[in-house]
C-alpha cells in the first residue's frame, strides 16, 4: 500500500515536470510567426515585383516587363555601353541596384526567379535566378506574376521571401 | 501519538512544497504572459506604420492614374509637389491623414536621371522626442511616375513613425 502511494506521488511529480516542460516548449522555444510578419513579407514581395515590372529601363526605352519578355523570347537586343545581351542586362540591373538597395539593405533573405514552363514536360526553364546564399529556408512567402511572351509561352516572375 | 504527529508534519511539508511549486509555476507563467503582451503591443505599433504606408499608397492625392484608372503601387511625382505645397498651406489637413510621421521617397533606379534622389513629402521626426521609445520605418517599394519625362522609376516609400 505504502509503495503504491509512493509510486503515485512519483507519477504526480513527473506529470508536473511534463506540464512545465510543455509550457517552456510552447512559449519559449516555439515563438509563433505573427500574421503581421506573414502579411509584410507577402506584401513586400508583391510590391517589389509590381514596382519592378512597371519601371522603365535604360535599354531601348523598354520597361523591365518588356526586358524580361524579350529575354524569354531570345531577343538579340543589346543594352548599355557594354552591349550586354538583354538577359544579362536585366539580371544585372535587377540585382544591382534594385534588389541590393532594397531587400539586401533591409537584410531580407529572398530568391528572385524568372522562368517559363516547358509545354511538353511542364518543367520550369529558368531564365535567370538569384538564389538564396545558403540555399535553405523553412517557409517561403512568395509573389508570382505571369507575363505573356511571344514565343516562349507564359513566363513567371517570382520573388520568394524567406521567413 | 508521536508517530501520527510526524506523519502530519510530513503531510504539511509535502503540501507546502506543492504550493511552492504551484506558486513558482504561476510566476513563470505570468512572466511569459507579460512578455507576450508586450510583444503583442509592439506588433500593433509596427502594424500602424505598415497601415499608414498602405494608406499613403492608395491616397488619391498621390496615386498615379492612367485614363482616370488608379495604377496600383505607383506615386505621381507631380502630385507629390501638390501635396507638399498643400501641407505647407494647411498643416492640420494632412496631419489628420499622416499623423506625427515623416513620409519620403528614395529613388533607387531611374532610366532618366531625376532632379533629386530623395523626395521629402511630409513631416519631420522630432529628434528630441523625450517620450519616444523607438522610431520605426516602414519601407514599401513603389513606382514613381514622372509625367514630365513620361517615365517610371523604381523607388521606396519610407514612412517613419515615432512610438511612445
Amino acid at each position: 500500500m505504502k509503495a503504491q502511494m509512493e509510486i503515485l506521488g512519483l507519477a504526480f511529480v513527473i506529470m508536473f515536470i511534463a506540464v512545465g516542460m510543455l509550457f517552456v516548449i510552447k512559449f519559449v522555444l516555439m515563438p509563433s510567426e505573427s500574421p503581421r510578419q506573414d502579411f509584410t513579407r507577402t506584401q513586400l514581395a508583391y510590391n517589389t515585383i509590381n514596382a519592378l515590372l512597371h519601371t522603365d529601363s535604360e535599354c531601348a526605352g523598354m520597361s523591365f516587363r518588356d526586358l524580361l519578355i524579350a529575354c524569354a523570347d531570345g531577343s538579340e537586343v543589346t543594352c548599355g555601353d557594354t552591349l550586354d545581351p538583354v538577359c544579362t542586362y536585366a539580371a544585372n540591373t535587377i540585382k544591382d541596384p534594385i534588389l541590393t538597395s532594397t531587400l539586401d539593405a533591409w537584410e531580407f533573405e529572398y530568391e528572385f526567379d524568372a522562368y517559363t514552363i516547358d509545354s511538353v514536360s511542364s518543367d520550369e526553364i529558368s531564365i535567370f535566378s538569384n538564389p538564396l546564399s545558403n540555399g535553405e529556408c523553412d517557409e517561403w512567402k512568395s509573389a508570382r506574376f505571369p507575363l505573356q511572351t511571344q514565343t516562349a509561352g507564359t513566363m513567371f516572375v517570382e520573388l520568394k521571401m524567406c521567413g | 501519538m508521536r508517530r501520527s504527529q510526524i506523519k502530519m508534519g510530513e503531510n504539511i511539508a509535502v503540501i507546502f512544497i506543492f504550493f511552492i511549486l504551484v506558486a513558482g509555476g504561476l510566476m513563470f507563467y505570468m512572466n511569459i504572459k507579460q512578455r507576450l503582451i508586450q510583444d503583442k503591443f509592439r506588433e500593433q505599433q509596427d502594424l500602424m506604420a505598415i497601415e499608414l504606408a498602405q494608406k499613403i499608397l492608395n491616397l488619391p492625392d498621390l496615386q498615379c492614374t492612367k485614363d482616370n484608372v488608379p495604377v496600383p503601387n505607383c506615386i505621381d511625382s507631380m502630385k507629390i509637389d501638390a501635396v507638399v505645397a498643400r501641407a505647407e498651406e494647411d498643416p492640420v489637413g494632412y496631419f489628420r491623414v499622416f499623423g506625427p510621421t515623416e513620409v519620403g521617397i528614395d529613388i533607387i533606379y531611374a532610366a532618366v536621371d531625376p532632379p533629386q534622389n530623395e523626395i521629402h513629402i511630409y513631416g519631420t521626426l522630432d529628434e528630441a522626442c523625450p517620450d519616444c521609445t523607438r522610431t520605426l520605418t516602414a519601407n514599401m517599394p513603389v513606382t514613381l511616375y514622372s509625367p514630365i519625362q513620361g517615365s517610371y522609376s523604381f523607388a521606396v516609400l519610407k514612412v517613419g513613425v515615432q512610438l511612445r
